[in-house]
């Protein structure tokens, strides 16, 4: 509760925040823009016929079948069209530098996405383009504690730090099964196979690492106890050494950072379950999960989340149980349930992915997009700001051609925060510019090197280190 | 420290007359002034005396400065030159290395030498050497390429017989670089790991000295803690007595590294910095000084011309040399840096492209002399054509960067150091091939793990190779090089999304191959190989 108080008082003032950057920059954010005549699938509104968004302040300002805009609002006729809310993403691995996985060891809980974010990479902006506006930024699953992930919001353009999503809570990987387990690689020359080599290891290698971050968490209250018992005189006190391994496994420990535990079967599922229980924290969310129709009262009744796949499988012995019923099955439970992409590719059409939950299943129709909206939102403990059309949530919208659920639908537009990061009409426009960009700095780069070849020496390439 | 170095500096070089007069020639002071003729007098190492009028010494030899330029020497702000390199046992400490039931936890801190001193590592013999004179360098700060905390860098004039006598100034800079220590095999393997390595690190330096200086307090009562080389000497970048150097070279990067240093408040300086361009305004609001490198990106030697190349990297090509002019408009302080070029024949030739790109040319002038002296503290002794400095001077016959320009005289400690000719030919200075590497071969390399086998298509022009390496981990290319009977070709492989380098040195006799393969952050392994023989390969 305290958590959640505290979140809307960030998202308060983040918002402050972004709105006087904005207007620094002269930017649009705070502008004021009309989406309207659309079908507006609010996910936890159901949809409004003929209706129109207002954005204001990168907020949504109203929405409904009759909505009073100021004079000064730019207009978007959406006739015909779709508005959903922004797709989120609650397994990505795009915009990483130097490797998704630190799998030198079996615990890296030390090692942080957020470092390493490449606001570059070309995947974020095609991801945009099928309507994804937030992503779950997971270290890979090589070990059984893996590294911190980073809750991002597309903005494509920005640095870095500028698309962390502000308040979301932290996070931190878990992985169980072969992948931990290094069952299906093989290890590069020279390298021995790294411990844990079975599903009880793995198991034992977490159990050892929370045990440690309880010690490391106790050390750390004595210490507290001590300097407040001598008011603030800590002439000979000095603090514990900081470990940020085990920081962060006290902060899984004290609840504060989500688990999202990567995993295949059942047993595998019901273990992790009856560890956390152990230390008394609770799983945020399963990935995968391929096995988790059979297990769904029991992840239910622990309070986690589900993220899987539609229908993908069988590319390893422990993914091959598995069925496309099974996000409708665990939905039916009471799980909250999500389908991610895992993939920089998948990532651009998971409103199809949400569909086939429809088909296998039998979901309705905002229960099927709740699986990539609202319900992601969930997870990651952001739904107070993102997931679903309501006023007061960030403006992040996708402007579907038509029904989100048509294979022959395609975005138009995508907003972050009331601004546009994709449009397709201007994406087009600026290809034959790129294209003769290209061709001018290739040309510029061809003469300048031609003067050099007169007097070039033959190169030496270093053969060395 | 000029009184200093006028004492110790004559004994190094006895050959030859240590008085030299340069007369009547133009010379660039760059903190005073251009004289459109004068004289320098150089006196065992030392500016003696410069400007229109000045006595000539008897005893000095003379140098007739008609239509010719002097210059102060060149300082090369980065560099891997004149080190005895400490040989890589390939073994790495830390992560999977040993066998052990328990999970290997990172304490065996890999890549930690903020203690190494580059100036201990000097050796002057390094044939390099002649490189780096040929287009005016005669100052270095050099250290080690690789590693994380790799270590202090020494400021360095480029010639002499005795490596302690080459110093100017050691330690100048903490050097911190982001190498991946190799795969899943050692901690740090992916470059989140690198970085949490450096923070953690530097936060075990901070409770270093909190426990040290505990126990310096009370004395009595408190167990002493255990004295550790690495983090005391982590201790003067932590009080910014002593900056620290992050290569970084797109605009990500030097973000990340001005991250890394805003949290642990430390005086940082970016080297590199190939998009310096996007980022000079932080930079600048940072105070950050950047050592630019010249080795400007390019298009790889043999890319495919009809390879579509993106947008980002064709701009970043045509905009690096941008780099110094955006600095300069900005107002960030910035010197020049050879760019690790393992021949930096270039270095003036990118100088001028810099100008071209809007740097006015005395501020380039400057970013190869006195601003480096300024960022390494130094520019009492050098960095400019004045009184009681070292006298490092380069003397050209026009412009310094203009192409026709050549350079006449070059002056290191005051001794006028021989200019040799680069060799004519490509590798000249190697043996000449005796083999012929041509064809398709099939090596075993012999791993911990059970034999691999690579099948290497090679095919060799003159002493060049160029082909491609096959293996479980794929296809990549490879190029190297022959001289004499032995082969030598690198390539970057890409194993489980971690890239290594592998570089296969080998002697080819007939159609057999035999030597070893060093793999980046894994050893050396042994490998042989054969090249069966299927019709020719012509």
């Amino acid at each position: 509760m305290a958590m959640k108080t505290l979140h809307r008082l960030g998202t308060i003032v983040v918002g402050l925040m972004l709105v006087s950057l904005a207007q620094a920059e002269g930017r649009s954010s705070g502008q004021t823009i009309l989406i309207r005549n659309a079908t507006i699938m609010t996910v936890t509104k159901g949809t409004i016929k003929n209706g129109s968004i207002l954005i204001r302040d990168g907020k949504i300002a109203a929405v409904g079948k009759r909505v009073r805009a100021p004079a000064d609002a730019q207009v978007i006729d959406a006739t015909g069209k779709y508005v959903i809310p922004g797709i989120i993403d609650c397994h990505s691995h795009i915009a990483v530098d130097g490797g998704v996985n630190e799998g030198s060891l079996a615990v890296t809980a030390m090692v942080r996405i957020e470092d390493v974010l490449d606001p570059t990479d070309i995947n974020i902006y095609r991801d945009l383009a099928g309507g994804v506006t937030t992503a779950n930024i997971l270290h890979g699953s090589a070990n059984p504690i893996g590294g911190q992930n980073a809750v991002i919001k597309l903005r494509w353009g920005k640095t870095a730090k500028e698309m962390l999503f502000e308040g979301a809570p932290p996070g931190i990987k878990f992985a169980l099964g072969e992948n931990p387990k290094r069952s299906n690689f093989s290890p590069p020359p020279g390298t021995p196979r790294r411990f844990p080599a079975t599903r009880m290891g793995v198991e034992y290698v977490i159990r050892e690492a929370l045990t440690e971050a309880r010690e490391y968490m106790r050390k750390w209250d004595a210490y507290r106890q001590k300097v407040a018992a001598r008011n603030g005189d800590r002439n000979d006190l000095i603090p514990p050494k900081r470990d940020l391994k085990l920081e962060a496994l006290a902060e899984v420990l004290r609840g504060e950072r989500l688990v999202h535990a990567h995993c295949y079967r059942a047993d595998e599922i019901l273990m992790l379950i009856r560890l956390a229980e152990e230390f008394g924290f609770q799983i945020a969310t399963f990935q995968h999960v391929l096995e988790g129709y059979k297990v769904a009262k029991e992840i239910a009744a622990h309070g986690a989340g589900a993220s899987t796949f539609s229908d993908w499988w069988a590319y390893k012995v422990e993914a091959y149980d598995a069925i496309p019923y099974n996000a409708a099955i665990m939905t039916r439970k009471g799980v909250v349930v999500s389908l991610n992409s895992d993939s920089a590719e998948l990532a651009r059409r998971l409103n199809l992915e949400a569909a086939k939950a429809i088909k296998y299943g039998g979901l309705t129709e905002d229960e099927a997009l709740a699986l990539v909206t609202i319900n992601p939102a969930k997870q990651l403990h952001i739904d107070d700001r993102v997931g679903s059309i309501e006023v007061g949530k960030d403006a992040d919208l996708v402007i579907f051609s038509g029904h989100p659920f048509s294979v022959y639908s395609i975005v138009e537009k995508v907003f972050i925060d009331g601004q546009i990061y994709f449009d397709r009409e201007a994406d087009l426009a600026r290809r034959a510019e790129i294209e003769k960009e290209k061709e001018t700095l290739k040309e510029q780069l061809k003469s300048k090197e031609k003067p050099k070849k007169k007097t070039e020496e033959p190169s030496e390439k270093p053969t060395g280190r | 420290m000029g009184l200093i170095l006028a004492v110790v500096a004559p004994v190094a070089y006895s050959r030859g007359p240590l008085i030299y007069a340069i007369k009547d020639a133009r010379i660039v002071t760059v903190t005073h002034g251009v004289l459109s003729k004068g004289t320098v007098v150089l006196r065992d190492g030392l500016i003696e005396a410069v400007g229109r009028r000045v006595e000539i010494p008897e005893d000095a030899r003379v140098i007739d400065g008609r239509g010719l330029t002097v210059y102060p020497g060149l300082i090369d702000a980065h560099a891997e030159v004149a080190l005895r390199l400490p040989k890589s046992t390939g073994r790495q400490p830390g992560g999977a290395s040993e066998r052990s039931p328990r999970p290997p936890t990172p304490s065996k801190r890999p890549s930690l030498h903020p203690d190494r001193l580059a100036a201990a590592l000097l050796q002057a013999d390094d044939a390099r050497l002649d490189k780096f004179h040929r287009v005016g360098i005669t100052t270095a700060l050099t250290i080690p390429r690789r590693g994380i905390f790799i270590g202090q860098s020494a400021l360095i004039n480029l010639a002499g017989d005795d490596p302690a006598r080459m110093v100017i100034r050691s330690p100048v800079a903490m050097h911190i670089g982001f190498d991946r220590m190799g795969g899943f095999r050692t901690f740090p393997g992916s470059l989140m790991g690198v970085i949490a390595y450096i923070r953690q690190t530097l936060y075990d330096a901070q409770h270093y000295e909190l426990a040290w200086n505990r126990y310096r307090r009370l004395k009595r009562g408190v167990r002493r803690p255990a004295w550790d080389k690495a983090l005391e000497a982590l201790q003067p970048i932590l009080k910014r007595e002593e900056p620290v150097v992050f290569i970084a070279n797109e605009a990500k990067e030097i973000r990340r590294a001005i991250a890394l240093a805003d949290e642990f408040h430390l005086n940082a300086i970016i080297s590199g910095a190939s998009e310096g361009y996007q980022v000079a305004a932080l930079l600048a609001e940072k105070g950050v000084p950047v050592l630019v490198s010249l080795n400007f990106p390019t298009q790889p030697k043999g890319a495919d011309p009809q390879a579509d190349v993106p947008l980002r990297v064709l701009r970043l090509r045509a905009r690096a040399p941008q780099t110094p002019a955006a600095l300069y408009r900005a107002g960030v302080k910035f010197a020049f840096t050879s760019g690790f070029m393992d021949d930096p024949k270039d270095f003036l030739a990118n100088a001028a492209k810099a100008i071209e790109a809007g740097l006015p040319e005395e501020e380039a002038i400057k970013a190869l002399t006195i601003n480096a002296a300024e960022i390494f503290g130094v520019d009492e002794q050098l960095g400019s054509i004045e009184v009681g400095k070292i006298a490092n001077l380069v003397v050209t016959d026009g412009e310094l960067f203009d192409e026709k320009t050549k350079i006449t005289h070059l002056f290191i400690d005051g001794r006028q150091i021989e200019l040799k000719e680069a060799p004519k030919k490509p590798g000249a200075a190697e043996e000449q091939p005796t083999a012929d590497a041509s064809g398709t071969w099939e090596l075993t390399v012999e791993s911990p793990q059970g034999p691999i086998s690579v099948t290497a298509v090679l095919e060799q022009v003159g002493n060049k190779i160029t082909g491609t390496l096959t293996s479980m981990f794929g296809t990549t290319n490879t190029e190297g090089a022959v001289s004499g009977a032995t082969v030598r070709f690198t390539a970057t492989v890409d194993v489980q999304g971690q890239s290594m380098d592998v570089e296969f040195e080998g002697t080819i006799e007939g159609n057999t191959m035999k030597g070893t393969v060093s793999v980046q952050g894994q050893g050396e392994f042994p490998f042989t190989g054969t090249r069966p023989q299927k019709g020719a390969w012509l």
